[in-house]
């Protein structure tokens, strides 16, 4: 399953698997949302085990990321694999929204 | 899919023409996936062509064609021992994504702009990116020079 989503009280981890392109970018919405709507105060999405990303999944972290800090909440990606993390260096990204987990 | 040498020097050479149909980026998935096996190429090089045609082709389905209308796109990619060459042909309106202005990446996280990011990650995982319109056809040539470790799945095992 390419997308799962764990829940600590208000914390909602979403960890993504395979290829984000489009149509996962799409399913990536949807769970964002979900987590927006049960009250999400932060959002970690994990990319460790994604291999792919293209740009249809940063206009995802970008508009929610950007929502939720409106919101006075947060979005943030973590522990990106080595294809991911060369897509958000390229686009100005890594430092913007790039956390990682105390201890990672 | 075709490999081999041909007279224009190319080591490994496929090719591919995709109907603007709701299966098109899969089977372009499948046939990069294939291309870059059937090549050996390096896990960077590998990448960088699956998400050049995906950013690219994604863009000509989006906003290239009439809800009606019936549209192809031509897919080359090749070999020449030392690069990687790409080339895109689509029969959709014209568009120059050369001309359009670059996307600041540099800008706060309020002021990002959410267009405009598949052109620039084209060219920032390309070495060399041209446009022409010809023939009624938007042509888009890349090219990236084959370095790289080899993907792990290529990697012989003793």
């Amino acid at each position: 399953m390419p997308l799962r989503t764990n829940q600590n009280g208000a914390d909602f981890e979403i960890l993504v698997s395979g290829r984000v392109d489009g149509q996962l970018a799409n399913e990536l919405e949807v769970s964002v949302l979900a987590a927006m709507r049960a009250g999400a105060q932060t959002i970690a999405i994990n990319m460790a085990e994604a291999n792919f990303l293209c740009s249809a999944g940063i206009r995802v972290f970008l508009q929610y990321s950007r929502q939720m800090k409106n919101a006075g909440k947060r979005l943030f990606v973590c522990s990106p694999s080595p294809e991911v993390d060369s897509v958000l260096q390229s686009t100005g990204f890594a430092q913007m929204i790039l956390e990682r987990p105390a201890g990672a | 899919m075709a490999a081999g040498s041909d007279t224009s020097g190319a080591v490994f050479e496929a090719r591919i023409v995709l109907r603007n149909s709701r299966d098109a980026l899969d089977r372009l998935a499948d046939f990069t996936r294939g291309f870059s096996a059937d090549a050996g190429l390096p896990r960077e090089c590998a990448f960088a062509l699956d998400l050049v045609l995906t950013e690219w082709v994604t863009n000509v389905l989006s906003y290239g064609f009439r809800t009606s209308e019936e549209g192809r796109i031509f897919v080359r990619v090749s070999t020449t021992g030392s690069d990687l060459r790409v080339e895109v042909e689509d029969t959709a309106a014209p568009f120059d994504p050369l001309a359009r202005p670059e996307v600041d990446t540099g800008a706060p996280m309020e002021e990002k702009p959410i267009g405009g990011l598949g052109i620039h990650l084209i060219k920032k995982f390309m070495d060399t990116v041209s446009y022409a319109r010809r023939d009624q056809r938007n042509a888009l040539t890349m090219s990236k020079r084959l370095r790289g470790e080899p993907a792990p799945s290529e990697v012989a095992t003793p």
